[in-house]
């Protein structure tokens, strides 16, 4: 994952660019996650699983997580259910449909796709910036 | 960092707030799905970090989770992007005129829309009936102990009655109704939850629309009756006329527009008109859906 740099000023160019990487990019980690899971998981448990512990390594704010995933079960690539407990918090479970495991496998296609191009445009090393 | 506004949400409660009031103007049900997320996440987090106090939690949220303000950005993201409500919500996008024109003829919305119009007669002649006989019932006996029963479970009925409804305008016109949040899931003791029911506003706002209900789903199925039914006879009225050899005869009480109909031309007219009306009618049934969506939306669901 990408590492949270933002401590200087100049770093509002950097945040927006971050910003337009991650729009496309949290769909195809949710998705994942949620297909490698094989069973349903809840927001703050999806939230939990992609920081691994850590909330300082997800490079996108949690709370963009679950529009998100409101999208991916509109697009009908996730069902839902709501668990309301008296005694505990309140808890939306998703699952991954077989539309969405489909969508996945051409999703992550096209990222490998773009991924090797800009690997090559930016040449794999990096260093010479 | 913006954490450190003086205004800074100190406790849940107050993060929604922030949050309802950064997605203003926004259609509720976005605004309603937002704030349960929200709720969800933070509760959760609360339930994980018992050693913590709701304020340390909310220091730590606004860093992790995000701002009200960045939340309901990327929630009006969503919006924008006509994604995450229900289909017929992101069909609206901007058409070519041709589109606009024909385009209800290819919309499953535009046929969903009708057949509420003709369920919304026997629909609203219940909704009316039990609303008159809930209230009559109610008055009339509450000079007596068994009255407060009797008002509490109509008041009840109304509420369930009213989520019903609202799952029914949801499927068939596509407008977003959404379900309660979860801190309005009924908890604490019994008066409590009475209590909240008989001073929610949505109750008798569900309850006028019970009432309204029996005009509007009159005049919305003869409508869609009456439109359908002349627009079909009007197409089909020559061909029949003639297949039948003279058995049943069209009488417009005119002899000279008699013999045009019955004429190659005249089919073709009668035809033509009959598609247009159609189209015309598709149209109003699609106004008439965003409309009573809308009716629904206002006085069926709370922010």
């Amino acid at each position: 994952m990408i590492q949270r740099t933002d401590t200087n000023a100049d770093d509002a160019q950097v945040r927006k660019f971050r910003k337009e990487l991650n729009s496309g990019l949290s769909a195809l980690v949710v998705l994942s996650i949620l297909a490698k899971a094989g069973g349903e998981m809840y927001g703050y448990q999806i939230a939990k699983e992609l920081s691994a512990g850590d909330d300082d390594t997800l490079p996108f704010k949690q709370g963009a997580l679950y529009p998100v995933l409101r999208q991916l079960h509109a697009s009908g690539f996730l069902t839902s259910r709501v668990e309301v407990s008296v005694s505990g918090p309140p808890r939306r479970y998703y699952t991954i449909t077989d539309t969405g495991r489909d969508t996945l496998k051409q999703w992550i296609a096209a990222y490998r796709e773009v991924r090797t191009f800009v690997d090559n445009a930016i040449g794999q090393d990096e260093a010479h910036a | 960092m913006r954490n450190a506004s003086p205004n800074a949400p100190r406790t849940i409660a107050a993060f929604l707030d922030q949050l309802r009031q950064a997605l203003e103007g926004a259609p509720k049900g976005l605004i309603q799905d937002a704030l349960a997320d929200a709720e969800e996440h933070l509760r959760n987090e609360m339930a994980q970090n018992p050693g913590k106090s709701e304020a340390e939690i909310l220091v730590q949220v606004l860093t992790t989770y995000g701002s009200p303000r960045d939340v309901a950005a990327e929630y009006r993201k969503l919006d924008a992007n006509g994604n995450g409500h229900s289909p017929a919500v992101a069909a609206r996008a901007p058409r070519s005129l041709m589109g606009r024109i024909f385009g209800p003829v290819f919309e499953g919305r535009t046929y969903a829309s009708i057949l509420y119009m003709l369920l919304a007669l026997p629909l609203g002649t219940f909704y009316f009936s039990w609303a008159t006989t809930g209230i009559s019932l109610s008055l009339g006996l509450m000079i007596l102990i068994i009255g407060i029963p009797v008002t509490l479970i109509f008041i009840f009925s109304v509420r369930i009655i009213a989520l019903v409804e609202g799952r029914i305008v949801e499927t068939l016109l596509g407008v977003r109704m959404p379900r309660r949040l979860p801190s309005e899931v009924p908890q604490g003791p019994m008066l409590q939850r009475i209590k909240r029911m008989v001073t929610d506003r949505r109750t008798w706002t569900a309850m006028f629309y019970m009432l309204l209900m029996l005009p509007l789903g009159t005049a919305y199925f003869v409508l869609a009756v009456i439109s359908t039914a002349f627009f079909s006879a009007l197409m089909a009225g020559p061909i029949i006329t003639k297949m039948s050899e003279g058995r049943y005869k069209l009488d417009f009480g005119v002899e000279r527009l008699n013999e045009f109909v019955m004429s190659p031309q005249g089919m073709a007219t009668c035809i033509v008109l009959g598609l247009i009306g159609f189209l015309f009618f598709f149209h109003i049934a699609r106004g008439v859906g965003r409309a009573h969506g809308k009716l629904a939306e206002s006085l069926l669901v709370k922010i």
